[in-house]
């Protein structure tokens, strides 16, 4: 499609204009409340929220020390999730029996709903950034972890059995054979993980701190500003938007080796 | 240094009376492939063993490569009981083997590297050159066709050298011209350093035109060796060339006649099953 990019946009500003008519007080007369200025004190009004958006950018430019704190937390949860979900995978794959013994646990501790650990860690880690760094994690690894311990046993065993012919050393398999095996598997959940960093940082921030967008958004709603509610969901849902183009970069440099669906270059 | 004296006289690779029985570990099936299995291959000669499909053929030469205990008997390399992984030989897998994360040359470098060679790459590069890959180098597997996939296997397991080299069916998911052409690269390359070459295929014209000597395998269970031929036509040979001379005729004739029964038999046992 030629206009995709076009209609996209489109689609877009007609969600904006649709919001702006309805919510504007006397622009339309009100068929749903009782007084005209129910619908922008329920819904916002989307000129007040970008007004709101452009003085955080721009005229005040105070959010960049919120976003800067958010990203932090996403990142080192993200890159903490997947380590250790990655140095767990790899070793209870490798080790049955560890495997069979730590098995009732993991499968307790992911169905554990892991969010209602955050008073917790706000407890034991303050409510500076580890405490939402911790939360993060708790959700990171045990994607990451599922992937690699599924990537390590879906290895295909002839070519595991060609590199033991051809001399791998133990140490060999597992750097050669079973990490590069495994890592295909963490990248296809790559953007479920990073996604999920991101929640653990935002609802972290959400039950309690002093800085980061969720913190802004908190204190939004605890003075009704329901347009700086809005703003601070817009900004965070552009910004996850542009983490997950980031992971789709990285995911494309780094796994060139796998075939693409229909790889034919146009001439 | 008394392992260099039977290094000389004792053949490269010997099967003693080798039986493997596999169990499965829920039920109590038993399913016996091969049982009593003698075979030998004296250095640089090229052995084909045929059978009948599902004989155990491939249980045969993992228990040669040392990636399968037999449950009864063993193995000799050179004179030397077999433990382990069998550090002389290299082994041509039927199936796709390579790497998918390495390109063609990392894939023939991958051996060299295990072995902390310093001039991998060197090496690697000359062995794909000499494939006729040199300009798929830094292809992927999944870029390369078959055959080329084929030929990149030939050489990761050449460049290391081995003094063995076991070869499972390794060209019959190849059509008959690329299998041909390959065919002759391997005799070529063969002639040139005389390894001891342990092959295994159902496909009886290629064990002809390829070997000195063909070993046919009874139908499973329990498969052993049934006869066994000397190919005596003279080499070089050019494996399409040599299907047309009146020795290969009869040698096929002879083969087949002891083979034709086995084949029938394990057929007959697949449709009954």
């Amino acid at each position: 499609m030629k206009y995709l990019r076009l209609w996209q946009v489109a689609l877009l500003v007609a969600v904006f204009v649709v919001w702006h008519l309805l919510t504007t007080p006397g622009l339309l007369p009100t068929f749903m409340f009782e007084n005209d200025r129910q619908a922008a004190f329920f819904f916002g009004e989307p000129v007040k929220i970008f007004g709101r958006i452009w003085r955080w950018f721009i005229v005040n430019a105070d959010i960049y020390e919120h976003l800067w704190i958010t990203l932090v937390e996403t990142a080192l949860a993200f890159a903490i999730g997947t380590a250790l979900g990655l140095g767990c995978g790899l070793w209870l794959a490798l080790s049955p029996l560890a495997a069979a013994i730590c098995d009732p646990y993991i499968k307790a501790l992911n169905s554990m709903p892991r969010v209602i650990l955050a008073p917790i860690f706000a407890v034991w880690f303050g409510l500076g950034v580890a405490s939402k760094v911790a939360l993060g994690v708790t959700l990171v690894f045990f994607i990451v972890f599922f992937n690699v311990y599924q990537g390590v046993k879906e290895v295909s065993p002839v070519v595991l059995a060609n590199a033991r012919m051809l001399g791998a050393s133990r140490r060999d398999l597992l750097r050669h054979v079973y990490l590069p095996s495994a890592t295909s598997w963490v990248f296809s959940s790559l953007h479920t993980s990073v996604g999920l960093a991101f929640v653990g940082a935002v609802v972290g921030e959400y039950l309690g701190s002093s800085r980061g967008v969720g913190y802004l958004i908190l204190q939004a709603e605890g003075s009704f500003d329901i347009n700086t509610v809005m703003a601070g969901i817009l900004v965070l849902t552009v910004f996850a938007l542009a983490l997950d183009a980031a992971v789709g970069r990285i995911e494309r440099r780094l796994m060139r080796w796998q075939p693409a669906a229909g790889e034919t270059e146009k001439l | 240094m008394t392992s260099i004296e039977p290094d000389h006289l004792a053949p490269a690779l010997v099967l003693k009376g080798i039986s493997c029985t596999f169990v499965a570990k829920d039920a109590r099936q038993r399913y016996t492939a091969i049982s009593e299995v003698t075979l030998s291959v004296g250095a640089g000669e090229f052995v084909s063993v045929v059978g009948p499909t599902g004989c155990g053929k491939s249980t045969l030469l993992n228990v040669a490569a040392g990636l399968l205990a037999p449950s009864k008997g063993r193995v000799e390399v050179f004179g030397q009981a077999l433990t382990g992984i069998n550090r002389r030989a290299g082994y041509m897998f039927q199936s796709d083997s390579l790497m998918p994360w390495r390109t063609a040359l990392g894939n023939v470098a991958a051996g060299l590297q295990f072995r902390n060679a310093s001039d991998d790459q060197a090496q690697a590069i000359e062995w794909l050159k000499r494939v006729g890959l040199s300009a798929f180098a830094d292809r992927y597997p999944h870029q390369l066709s078959g055959g080329m996939r084929k030929r990149v296997s030939l050489a990761q397991t050449l460049v290391l050298d081995p003094d063995i080299i076991l070869m499972d069916e390794p060209f019959s998911a190849l059509d008959v011209q690329t299998r041909q052409l390959m065919e002759n690269e391997l005799l070529g390359l063969w002639a040139e350093k005389k390894k001891a070459v342990l092959f295994i295929t159902h496909d009886l014209d290629e064990a002809i035109a390829l070997s000195d000597r063909v070993v046919c395998l009874s139908a499973g269970p329990g498969s052993h060796p049934i006869g066994e031929f000397a190919i005596d036509l003279e080499r070089p040979r050019d494996v399409a060339e040599v299907r047309a001379t009146p020795r290969f005729v009869e040698l096929h004739k002879a083969i087949w006649s002891v083979l034709r029964e086995e084949v029938l038999a394990g057929y007959r046992r697949q449709l009954a099953a």
